[in-house]
């Protein structure tokens, strides 16, 4: 073998790409949906329906319509799952479909599940508690106990598939889906696993809304407007969406499609004050360089960036002066939005959001259209309207949550010759 | 390129010892830190008796504006923290804080010891509608379980990679594991890794209810077992490079050598009865440190005394170590019950101490052999051991499995 044969081999292992994608959002089930939604700059935001808001300032959010859920197949039980539990099996069907999955793809001790989530389980210890409080310790719904670990999801994707990779669930602030894929590139190079299905859910419930809402962080105005000189607040959303990650190298061996590169992460915290994050978006500022670094990338080769702001008057002042630290005068001039004006904040969903969002503009999907900011109070290139040809060679997706916990990703298509 | 990972300070909070000098003690006297329940109201709960914190006074480390703000589960990891981190002799004014980082197993966080408090957080049981004010918010914010991360991160001014690992019971030796990978990879130099529980009504209610708990006492391995008694604990430990150790002049503790990983795939609750699952995660742990099984010297088992765990567990072991293996095995649950998503990391450091104080801590309550239990489970009393390495276990509902080796540090 030639030594230039090897070195790209060895490099191959060390790169880690998507092969599948699969999401369930307010757009309903598919990443088609999503990405269609996004790019066409249609809003998921709607008057809350299904419990009463009254005596709520918010009465808007995003939910996943329940009726998109009738795709769902294989095992019985799952009408009766969490919808957690639901959303993140449907999304991880889809992925596996992309990814040309066969239960012969992979061994199956050779395949993890990691998923993040900054509610965890919190709607249904919610009716566990309920119990608790109305009732009595002993008439609490014991298969409905066993769901409240924050692993439960990702137990049944591995159950559902009989994959026996060791099974992480992580949270770290409603910004935890970098820190998944984090975890999960170290797995791959590191050879503990040959496919790692990633991915992030959360859910509002009336008890986080309500309590959501009496904190102060929602929009009064029902409003959702990224950057906007007049925003008061974020809109909740949810959903889930999940990639499968292999090495390139262990892609091209199976023959597999790779749909994207990603090519550079970061992972950081602000380290400042708890449930306050820095103002300056210290940790932002340097997931976005740990991303970019690892990558190789220059800041003004990025072609875009799928923002995290939500429409918060501190965050979105945090996530702009990180922007301007990390890409210096690129930060005004590279195409940018924030997908959060059309679904809503759904927390570690939306990181996933966001990178599916940058793996459908690399692959020529075009960009997602900020929609509801009308008078930036910020010097940013904001997508206005739909670009649907724009060619993009390297997107930058991350996440910041008022916790302090940031993440980034730099996501690339691969050229033809790889 | 990998870096070997040691050990430099540990702090623990347990029903047996509130730092690591009486929690060793505790051990080698094989104290029983399970006592009636006084966190909640437990007289409508099938099951009474947990392993509390005990003679722990929590306004003697926090000062009076900022007590109110914290749950009890953030008061238990800030007071870890800050004894590990004491101990280690780490100075952070002088370290690059940006790369430190912080990775917690937790399955509750900041939640709730009992009802009242759970009503007084959450729609729709808190009263009115009027905004609530501090430290109502705060505490909000704490019932999710990535607040036990971000208070150490906050409190120290760490920027690295920051998470709570929650897979059930063994959430707090994968975060030992997650923080170790960052190291050997040279994600970071330092990190803090560890594990946090309270006890709440939520989940003795829980366990109560699937028949998980024992009816008096935790008895692991023994034939009339009959369940787990829950327990709350919180560890921190520093983690350094090999390199950056000895660059400060640490005094290292143990080498964390070794960690693997593994799911059943096979129930949500129940675990595989062929005991593959675990013996897959305690091989991948002695591959990871380079070992084979006959350099253990001992196994700090899961142990929860729950019939299916412990005769599973046994399975495993023997797997591995052989059918007529000598190797001692120990389940501290009795002492100091089942601290769920801390519990990994709490008795992982159990598995330190017996490498360095030198004895193996005994299994309480083994009264009736179990046939189908049939290892030197050191019982009643701990024993005098010299030991060169050690395995630590802890699995988790939904089949989630995690081992560690732990070897001794000539330095």
């Amino acid at each position: 073998m030639r030594h230039d044969d090897m070195d790209t081999r060895m490099a191959d292992a060390t790169r880690i790409v998507i092969t599948g994608m699969g999401a369930v959002s307010p757009y309903g089930a598919g990443v088609p949906a999503l990405l269609g939604g996004l790019t066409e700059g249609r809003s998921a935001l709607r008057p809350i329906e299904d419990f009463d808001t009254s005596g709520c300032g918010c009465t808007h959010g995003a939910r996943v319509p329940q009726g998109s859920l009738t795709a769902l197949t294989g095992s019985n039980n799952l009408r009766r799952a969490p919808r957690g539990t639901q959303f993140s099996m449907l999304a991880t069907e889809e992925a596996l479909q992309m990814a040309g999955y066969s239960p012969s793809t992979w061994a199956p001790e050779r395949v993890s599940v990691f998923l993040g989530t900054y509610r965890a389980m919190a709607e249904v210890s919610q009716d566990i508690w309920h119990r608790i409080i109305t009732s009595e310790p002993r008439f609490v719904q014991p298969l409905l106990f066993q769901e409240t670990v924050t692993n439960a999801v990702a137990s049944a994707l591995s159950i559902r598939w009989g994959w026996r990779g060791t099974n992480y669930a992580i949270s770290a602030g409603n910004a935890c889906g970098f820190q998944v894929l984090t975890l999960a590139a170290q797995a791959l190079r590191g050879g503990r696993a040959d496919a790692i299905i990633a991915g992030t859910f959360d859910l509002f419930t009336t008890a986080t809304h309500f309590d959501m809402d009496d904190i102060g962080v929602l929009s009064g105005a029902n409003v959702s407007r990224p950057f906007d000189t007049r925003r008061d607040g974020f809109i909740m959303g949810e959903g889930a969406a999940v990639v499968v990650l292999e090495t390139l190298a262990a892609a091209k061996a199976r023959g597999a499609t790779v749909l994207a590169e990603v090519a550079g992460l970061g992972v950081a915290h602000d380290g400042h004050a708890f449930g306050v994050h820095h103002r300056e978006g210290r940790g932002l500022a340097s997931a976005m360089r740990q991303a970019l670094q690892a990558a190789n990338v220059a800041p003004d080769a990025v072609d875009y960036i799928a923002a995290a702001s939500n429409s918060t008057p501190s965050l979105d002042r945090a996530e702009a002066a990180a922007l301007r630290t990390a890409l210096g005068d690129a930060a005004s001039t590279v195409p940018l939005s924030s997908i959060k004006g059309l679904l809503g904040e759904a927390e570690s969903a939306s990181d996933m959001f966001n990178l599916l969002a940058c793996v459908g503009a690399v692959r020529g999907g075009g960009l997602p259209v900020q929609a509801g900011t009308e008078q930036p109070e910020f010097e940013l290139n904001l997508v206005r309207t739909s670009q649907g040809h724009r060619p993009v060679k390297a997107a930058l997706a991350h996440s910041y949550s008022f916790g302090g916990n940031a993440g980034a990703a730099l996501v690339r298509a691969l050229s033809q010759q790889e | 390129m990998s870096h070997r990972v040691v050990v430099t300070g540990i702090g623990v909070l347990t029903p047996i010892g509130n730092n690591l000098k009486e929690f060793s003690d505790g051990l080698r006297a094989g104290r029983d830190g399970i006592a009636p329940v006084t966190h909640f109201d437990a007289s409508k709960h099938r099951c009474q008796s947990a392993g509390e914190l005990k003679n722990i006074d929590f306004s003697a480390h926090f000062d009076a504006e900022e007590l109110p703000y914290l749950s009890r589960g953030s008061r238990m990891i800030r007071v870890a923290a800050a004894q590990g981190l004491a101990a280690s002799g780490l100075d952070l004014s002088v370290e690059d804080r940006s790369r430190i980082g912080v990775v917690l197993g937790t399955n509750l966080g900041g939640m709730p010891a009992d009802k009242a408090g759970y009503a007084a957080l959450h729609y729709p049981y808190r009263r009115g509608r009027a905004k609530p004010k501090e430290p109502w918010r705060a505490l909000v914010l704490e019932s999710f379980i990535c607040a036990m991360s971000d208070q150490v991160a906050c409190q120290y001014g760490l920027g690295g990679l920051s998470l709570v690992m929650s897979t059930a019971c063994s959430a707090g030796l994968h975060a030992l594991g997650v923080a170790m990978d960052a190291i050997r990879t040279g994600q970071s130099e330092v990190m803090l890794a560890g594990g946090v529980d309270p006890l709440s009504e939520m989940p003795q209610a829980g366990f109560g209810v699937l028949r998980s708990l024992a009816s008096d006492k935790l008895r692991p391995f023994s034939k009339d077992r009959d369940g787990t008694l829950l327990g709350e604990s919180a560890s921190l430990w520093v983690l350094e490079s090999e390199a950056h150790a000895k660059r400060r002049g640490a005094r290292i503790l143990a080498e964390l050598a070794g960690y693997g990983g593994s799911t059943d795939a096979y129930h949500m609750t129940r675990p595989d009865e062929t005991g593959r699952g675990p013996a897959r995660a305690m091989q991948a742990a002695l591959a990871s440190a380079g070992m084979a099984p006959e350099q253990i010297g001992y196994i700090k088992a899961h142990g929860t005394g729950t019939p299916a765990n412990d005769v599973i567990e046994t399975r495993a072991i023997k797997q591995l170590f052989g059918e007529k293996t000598q190797v001692p095995v120990s389940s501290i649950k009795a002492m100091l019950g089942h601290s769920l998503g801390a519990s990994g990391a709490t008795e992982a450091a159990a598995a330190v101490v017996a490498l360095n104080d030198g004895f193996l801590p005994p299994t309480l309550n083994l009264e009736t052999p179990d046939p189908e239990c049939d290892l030197d489970y050191v019982p009643h009393r701990s024993r005098p051991a010299a030991l060169e390495a050690v395995l630590t276990n802890a699995f988790g509902f939904g089949g989630n499995n995690a081992a560690m080796v732990f070897r001794r540090w000539e330095g």
